[in-house]
């Protein structure tokens, strides 16, 4: 296990705040990463999502799965500077409303990573409450060829 | 499951093509068969007949057809 602290995490991803959502994260690269946030009470959403009843939007939710889990990927030999896009999210539930001041843990699970493609498993959770779920599927463009098409 | 059925079912499992199409499919013809659907397909094939494709095959693998003929290199026999 690799543990990153925000300096580390800024090597390795281009995110940047407001749109960066890990701070620390546990990463055993090319299997899975892990990460415990107490999102902050005046986190920007909150004030727009919604007012009175402020939770944080399921998008971002899966951005953080996706940031969460692309270090799993970028923490490989070799992929240090690659790029990873989240190409398709194959299924998402949201089960649970995360408030300000919840902590939320986050688990990525690698499932399978092969010719630059990889399959992804996550979920985010407020003790034993699970609020995401979702599978997705990052892909590391740089190592994906060109086919020759018509031959 | 036949060695046609399993390549059938990795254009199917992979690309989400209709089992109607895939005998004149090729590259592109289909939204999802894009350069990232294309390595989805190869790690399709990759698991199913437990091997390990060239780089030069991966990149002439332009059609349902043309895979078939890139198969038997493999001694895959379809």
């Amino acid at each position: 296990m690799v543990k990153l602290d925000i300096e580390g995490i800024y090597t390795y991803l281009k995110n940047r705040e407001p749109l960066l959502f890990v701070d620390e994260v546990l990463v055993e690269p090319g299997k899975s990463s892990r990460m415990e946030r107490t999102i902050p009470e005046d986190a920007w959403f909150f004030d727009c999502h919604f007012p009175g009843d402020p939770m944080m939007p399921g998008v971002l939710q899966l951005e953080t799965m996706f940031q969460t889990s692309a270090l799993a990927i970028k923490l490989l030999d070799g992929y240090k500077d690659k790029t990873t896009n989240v190409v398709k999210v194959t299924e998402a539930k949201f089960t649970g409303h995360i408030r300000p001041g919840d902590t939320i843990r986050v688990d990525t699970e690698i499932n399978r990573f092969k010719r630059g493609i990889a399959t992804i498993g996550g979920k985010i959770s407020v003790g034993d409450t699970v609020c995401c779920e979702a599978e997705f599927v990052l892909a590391v463009l740089d190592d994906i060829p060109n086919v020759n098409k018509g031959t | 499951m036949t060695n046609l059925e399993k390549y059938r079912q990795a254009f199917i499992t992979a690309l989400n093509a209709d089992e109607n199409i895939l005998d004149d499919l090729n590259y592109q013809d289909i939204k999802e068969w894009d350069s990232v659907g294309h390595m989805s397909l190869v790690a399709e094939l990759e698991d199913a007949f437990d091997i390990e494709m060239e780089t030069d095959d991966i990149i002439d693998f332009s059609s349902y057809k043309k895979g078939m003929e890139i198969l038997r290199k493999y001694h895959v026999e379809l």
